[in-house]
């Protein structure tokens, strides 16, 4: 008999769809600790490179705890541009 | 103090004092543009020209800077005008302004003036006055880039000035990210007289709130109402230029014509330059200011022809505005390059393009030769041209010197006849569109205390065509929406000057606010964002209160200092006298008389003499505002009596 796969869900950002804001970052500061700022106190790190466009996204799967309390993650409800999305990766 | 840093510094730059200071001192104030506009008026002398080092320059956030409200990444810039010589605020995006917060302080006051070039560096409560003599000449993209290498911290955000507020041209402003402005009033040649060539901030800490639970709730609510608008979906779509660009959407919008001599483009011009086409040929991606739910702007990429390889952020509507139709050129690349130019150099838009428009149309009317121009053969739609004059103003090079000193001081130096030309107000060049068909609009930019620009009252709602009901409901004025309408448009334009002013002193940028759409933050929307994250309870009609009271204090600046009255207060002769030649609006121009009504009407709503223009006593009694009579006794300018 196969074993039944195991999932857990969790987010991944769409670097091509992000404008750089920050919201995402702040939801997530305030998340962890009901304070707004960019500091580590976030899972996700936005950096905007303004010589080429380019953002680069760091996010620390390992810290996120996907907002238990809300429906959706905080940063998902604050990203304007829907860069945000749940994805599915095995246990 | 709940979502402030909690530190103002002064920092005298000529005997490199600072002076740290509670931001508790200015609670009534709350922040932004009330604070700066309050400082500027106690704290420079009547005596004080602009550029020298009596002249202050306050960088000033807001207590929702830096928080998750909606665009809450904006600061702002007061100090004494360079054109005008009365009051200037500009207000910048980017990320300064938050970073600035999360380095600890709410607001930063220069004063004086460096012996040397410096730039300051502020990280953590700690303020270092550095020399900027190698960055001294720099463009501000090579500052910002320099600066962050010296540093060794891609992460600081920097604001500084380019060569032309090195060389105090008129038009120069300061930079912010690179293609972020504090454009008016000359701001950048203010901090060029002071010998401060940047300001780099870094900043780890976090911002507390008093009540943040409750403030999330109320955010999460104004964000989820914002987001599901129709005008969001625009904005995400076409972005700032898109909409109201090139005639807008659906290419039916005013624009500002050589010169803004008309309103209405060639179609096939117009047609080169729609968004669609920058879209397709040269954007990169979707930008956004901090937090802002919009994402109006774009990144643009170059990828052939003789500009292969530029890239930036650019093309704002005015921007567009001021590089493409009022010169007459409708070539995608040199419009771009005269973005990057202007930012590289630090040159607001708006003035800049009244200069060269200016001289372009005085040129062809015969009223200039090349005897003036320096040898210069002055075509319209020319965009060599209009990069030659960009650097001969910045570095005030021959026939740039005399532009460098704005429009008005350029035709009043060269008189002949070229003065009913330029596009000015209070002293100040403008480049807009739509002020002969949109009167309200007109008069908002036409009263404003910093000398044009569209971001004191000038209201939206009748490129919005809003309905009798709505202007009603939300601003008592059922002409609202009608832009060929005179009638209601002074009390629409004076409840506009405080409600603006609100944006500017929390810290948000207008285009999230009533200002673009109704259903965006309202005076109620900002007191309970206010009272939930200070814990100090705010009413919506408190706020407005407040934005009459800084309208006051930077009206009596400027009867002070550059003694405007209401003649002041008057569209220039080409918006009068020249009208709109085809379209919906052809045939528009601004009735004398019927401006002359709007006036007394908007006067009346301020509580101002219509006779003079001036404040009356009894306004400033209401308003609390004692200092200012004061002040303006002892200046031997009396408010009027009733």
């Amino acid at each position: 008999m196969k074993a039944k796969t195991e999932y857990k869900y969790t987010i991944k950002i769409i670097p091509e769809q992000c404008s750089g804001c920050q919201a995402c970052v702040l939801a997530c500061s305030y998340h962890f600790s009901q304070k707004f700022g960019l500091t580590n106190n976030s899972s996700i790190q936005i950096f905007r490179n303004n010589k080429n466009g380019e953002i680069s996204i760091t996010y620390k799967r390992t810290s996120c705890d996907m907002c238990p309390e809300e429906e959706i993650p905080l940063c998902m409800q604050f990203c304007p541009l829907d860069a945000i999305r749940f994805t599915r990766t095995k246990k | 103090m709940f979502s402030y840093s909690g530190k103002v510094a002064w920092i005298n730059l000529s005997d490199k004092k600072i002076f740290i200071e509670p931001t508790q001192n200015y609670k009534n104030l709350i922040g932004g543009r009330a604070v700066g506009s309050y400082l500027v008026f106690k704290e420079v002398p009547e005596t004080a020209h602009p550029l020298s080092p009596g002249n202050i320059l306050s960088f000033n956030t807001g207590p929702l800077t830096g928080t998750l409200a909606p665009s809450a990444g904006r600061i702002n810039i007061s100090t004494k005008n360079v054109a005008t010589k009365g009051i200037s605020f500009a207000n910048a995006g980017g990320y300064f302004g938050p970073e600035l917060k999360y380095a600890g302080f709410d607001h930063l006051i220069i004063q004086g003036k460096a012996e040397k070039p410096v730039y300051l560096f502020i990280h953590d409560l700690h303020i270092e006055i550095k020399s900027a003599e190698h960055l001294w000449g720099k463009d501000t993209w090579e500052t910002e880039e320099l600066i962050k290498k010296e540093l060794k911290d891609e992460k600081v955000r920097v604001a500084s000035i380019g060569q032309a507020g090195e060389n105090l041209v008129s038009m120069s402003c300061i930079m912010f990210d690179q293609s972020r402005a504090a454009g008016w009033g000359g701001c950048g040649a203010v901090m060029g007289s002071k010998n401060l060539k940047a300001i780099a901030v870094r900043g780890t800490k976090s911002l507390k709130l008093c009540r943040p639970e409750e403030f999330m709730d109320i955010n999460r609510k104004i964000w989820q109402r914002l987001l599901s608008t129709n005008t969001v979906r625009l904005f995400h779509k076409y972005g700032n230029f898109g909409t109201s660009g090139a005639g807008g959407i659906f290419g039916n919008l005013p624009q500002s014509v050589r010169n803004m001599e008309d309103e209405v483009w060639d179609a096939n011009k117009t047609m080169q330059v729609r968004e669609i086409i920058f879209k397709e040929k040269y954007e990169k991606r979707k930008l956004a200011d901090f937090t802002c739910p919009l994402a109006c702007s774009r990144y643009y990429h170059i990828k052939e022809g003789k500009f292969s390889g530029h890239m930036l952020e650019a093309l704002k509507t005015n921007v567009y505005r001021a590089f493409g139709p009022n010169i007459d050129l409708d070539n995608r690349e040199y419009i771009l390059i005269a973005n990057e130019m202007a930012d590289r150099y630090g040159m607001n838009c708006d003035s800049l393009s009244s200069a060269v428009a200016w001289a372009i149309d005085v040129y062809q009317r015969g009223l200039i030769d090349k005897e003036i121009t320096d040898g210069l053969v002055l075509p319209w739609g020319n965009g060599v041209l209009q990069l030659k004059l960009f650097n001969m103003i910045a570095f005030r090079s021959g026939f740039g010197d005399l532009l460098a000193d704005g429009v008005y001081q350029a035709a009043r130096k060269v008189g002949r006849g070229t003065e009913k030309y330029a596009m000015q107000v209070k002293g100040h060049g403008i480049c807009e569109q739509g002020m002969r068909s949109h009167k309200g609009w007109a008069l908002g930019i036409i009263t404003s205390p910093i000398g044009g620009g569209h971001l004191a009252g000038a209201p939206n709602t009748e490129q919005k065509r809003l309905s009798a009901e709505i202007g009603e409901r939300y601003f008592k004025v059922p002409t609202a929406g009608e832009p060929t309408t005179y009638v209601g448009k002074g009390k629409l334009v004076s409840w506009f000057d405080k409600y603006k002013a609100i944006s500017d002193i929390v810290g948000v940028c207008v285009f999230t606010t009533y200002w673009i759409d109704t259903s965006f933050l309202g005076p109620d929307d900002f007191a309970n964002l206010l009272t939930s994250a200070t814990g100090e309870q705010v009413q919506g009609k408190e706020l407005l209160d407040l934005g009459e009271k800084i309208c006051n204090i930077e009206k009596a600046f400027n009867t002070i200092h550059a003694g405007f009255t209401r003649k002041d207060d008057f569209p220039p002769y080409k918006l009068t006298d020249i009208p709109i030649s085809s379209g919906e609006f052809a045939g528009e121009k601004l009735s004398k008389v019927e401006w002359e009504e709007m006036l007394d009407e908007y006067y009346i709503s301020h509580h101002w003499d219509t006779k003079t223009g001036l404040q009356t006593r009894e306004c400033l009694v209401d308003l609390e505002l004692d200092y200012v009579q004061d002040k303006l006794k002892r200046a031997d300018k009396l408010p009027i009596k009733k």
